[in-house]
């Protein structure tokens, strides 16, 4: 019973066993990819095992590169799809600003100068009455 | 993946979502081949794997105003692709041909092919990568040739961060097994 546990312990990876993988391919954070640094220098087996998952790595890397892409007739298809949809209607706060945007780019230079200043003034008129 | 493309894969799916047709032009430009890979490696069959990448874009067209930027887009495609591809499988039933598969590696040591194999590593490694089980196939894809974190990959497949540290590393073992049953030794484990 007790060789069995020591086994299974002796089969269970260690964290840094477990992280060597994403240390390949460089999607670790900073501390655990110092964490397996360290350990690859101290630890020949790990090194070894690290060899054996950058072959890896670059395989897996070739496999998926080699199926290919697909046909024209999967983007025909979705598109298609796309035109059976229900229109769709831009949301309330996109069409606000849109209408703002669009009745402020009908006006002229000149008139949009005047109505900012007369803006201007309605704003400090208030102010100075407030003074006196 | 660079933050700059995270960032306006972000700006596409938030112009997706406004009905820009353009702009999902944009986003399937850049992630359909990815896509369409993970796809097929699950499914095993080029033409449901293009009825996926149209099913998979079609999704992120009705559902782009749903999309909360938590995620990457691309970890959010790669989610969707999974779980088309599952109820693809469900549908076609043939799921244990997969086991079989790995089983004809293990057995074939006398096999011509396999022996000739024995003097290329890598195209062993190659075909082994093949007969992979489904769980551990999207894994080793998912790190290896999608590059996704630990998180991420969690986050995908829908299982806490250690199963999924676990699983690539039972994975990582099971492909080991299958290279020593075609006469490639690594010496690990």
């Amino acid at each position: 019973m007790m060789a069995t546990s020591k086994k299974i312990l002796e089969q269970e990876p260690s964290e840094v066993e477990m992280l060597l993988p994403w240390h390949a391919t460089g999607t670790l954070n900073a501390r655990d990819a110092r964490r397996v640094d360290e350990a690859l220098a101290r630890d020949p087996a790990l090194a070894k095992q690290y060899a054996a998952i950058q072959e890896e790595y670059a395989e897996t890397i070739h496999l998926n590169e080699s199926l290919g892409a697909p046909s024209a007739r999967a983007m025909q298809k979705l598109f298609a799809a796309i035109d059976g949809e229900p229109a769709r209607k831009p949301s309330v706060s996109f069409d606000i600003s849109a209408r703002i945007a669009g009745f402020f780019a009908k006006l002229s230079p000149r008139t949009l100068a005047w109505s900012a200043s007369l803006g201007a003034l309605l704003l400090l008129l208030p102010r100075s009455r407030r003074r006196r | 993946m660079s933050a700059t493309q995270a960032a306006s894969d972000n700006v596409l799916i938030a112009r997706i979502a406004q009905g820009d047709r353009l702009a999902m032009q944009v986003l399937y430009g850049r992630h359909h081949v990815r896509v369409f890979r993970f796809g097929f490696r699950l499914v095993r069959d080029e033409q449901v794997a293009e009825d996926l990448i149209s099913e998979v874009f079609l999704d992120v067209w009705r559902q782009a105003g749903k999309f909360e930027g938590r995620s990457a887009v691309s970890t959010w495609l790669l989610a969707i692709t999974r779980f088309k591809a599952l109820s693809a499988l469900r549908r076609r039933k043939d799921v244990e041909l997969d086991d079989e598969a790995a089983n004809a590696i293990e057995d074939t040591s006398d096999d011509p092919e396999v022996a000739a194999q024995k003097k290329d590593t890598s195209k062993a490694l190659r075909k082994c990568l093949t007969a992979l089980s489904p769980e551990h196939r999207e894994i080793v894809d998912l790190v290896y040739y999608h590059e996704k974190s630990v998180e991420e990959v969690a986050e995908i497949v829908s299982i806490p961060e250690n199963t999924v540290k676990t699983r690539l590393f039972y994975a990582r073992k099971k492909l080991a097994e299958l290279l020593k049953a075609a006469g490639v030794e690594r010496g690990w484990p």
